[in-house]
């Protein structure tokens, strides 16, 4: 059977994510401030310069969604140093799921342009839900469905639950 | 009246749902709630290939089957995935299991599965 693990914003949602069928969850503030050694650093740049800058900072872990209304903070250069650096791209279902009908088109557009760049670089990819609120969060099942909405295979969306999670957690000895 | 033959039937899933909400949730509200978001996702043209129809719930155990074309299951079930309120009840759809008829669908419903 196969290790689902998640990342999640709020505590509570940690004893209800097993229920639905994960078996590690992992509790993640987004913020600047708290980037430690210890635990799994995910930041959200906010422009391309500031995506640029977090490349060079050697804690992060996952840039995640790196893009806004406008477009992608990153091209191919960008990919190539955070494979390299071994830095993950992650796209989180909870920003989806927040955002009104108009805006998830733009936003379906910006997360597969990103997929189908980091699939075709051969980088590494998280899915994760990021809920706030157990009712943000999803089973291992709808994320999966989630990265095939994104343009990944079934077994590529998978992998982005499972391998590429544990590989982070395995970088960081948690 | 002669049946079709095989290859002219619709071919249908169930899908079997339980909705995860903390107050309880009418029938009706999820019906409605389905054809919006399934709606606002794939389109009416997909509306019409899909077809989803609720075929049963169960208002207590907030759990039901949702009958749909098989060629549209899967754009159906992130339809459902992306469903956030029910009749303004903070809630998900959590999909359970899928099946090919409805007597084993409503038999895992009553049985709780």
């Amino acid at each position: 059977m196969k290790a689902f693990i998640d990342f999640v914003a709020s505590e509570d949602c940690v004893s209800f994510g097993k229920k639905l069928g994960f078996s590690r969850l992992l509790f993640n503030e987004l913020s600047r401030d708290k980037i430690s050694k210890t635990k799994i650093n995910i930041i959200s740049p906010k422009s391309p310069e500031e995506s640029k800058r977090q490349l060079r900072n050697k804690m992060i872990d996952i840039i995640l969604d790196p893009f806004d209304k406008r477009g992608l903070f990153i091209d191919s250069a960008f990919l190539n140093i955070a494979k390299q650096k071994q830095i993950s791209i992650g796209i989180s279902f909870s920003k989806f799921l927040r955002a009104d009908e108009n805006s998830r088109i733009r936003l379906l557009h910006n997360m597969r342009r990103l997929t189908a760049l980091v699939s075709k670089l051969k980088g590494d990819l998280v899915l994760m839900s990021l809920a706030a609120e157990i009712y943000e969060m999803r089973s291992p099942e709808q994320l999966i469905l989630f990265g095939e909405m994104l343009g990944l295979s079934r077994a590529q969306a998978t992998w982005c639950i499972t391998e590429s999670p544990k590989g982070i957690i395995r970088r960081k000895s948690l | 009246m002669k049946p079709f033959p095989a290859v002219l039937k619709e071919k249908k899933r169930y899908v079997i749902f339980e909705i995860i909400s903390e107050k309880r949730v009418k029938e009706d509200a999820v019906k409605k709630a389905f054809f919006r978001e399934i709606k606002s996702f794939i389109g009416i043209n997909g509306m019409a290939d899909a077809a989803p129809t609720v075929v049963y719930f169960d208002e207590k155990s907030k759990k039901g089957v949702l009958k749909v074309d098989n060629r549209a299951l899967k754009q159906v079930e992130q339809a459902l995935s992306l469903i956030r309120e029910i009749s303004f009840n903070k809630c998900f759809v959590h999909i359970i299991k899928t099946t090919g008829t409805v007597k084993k669908a409503k038999e895992l419903v009553k049985r709780g599965d």
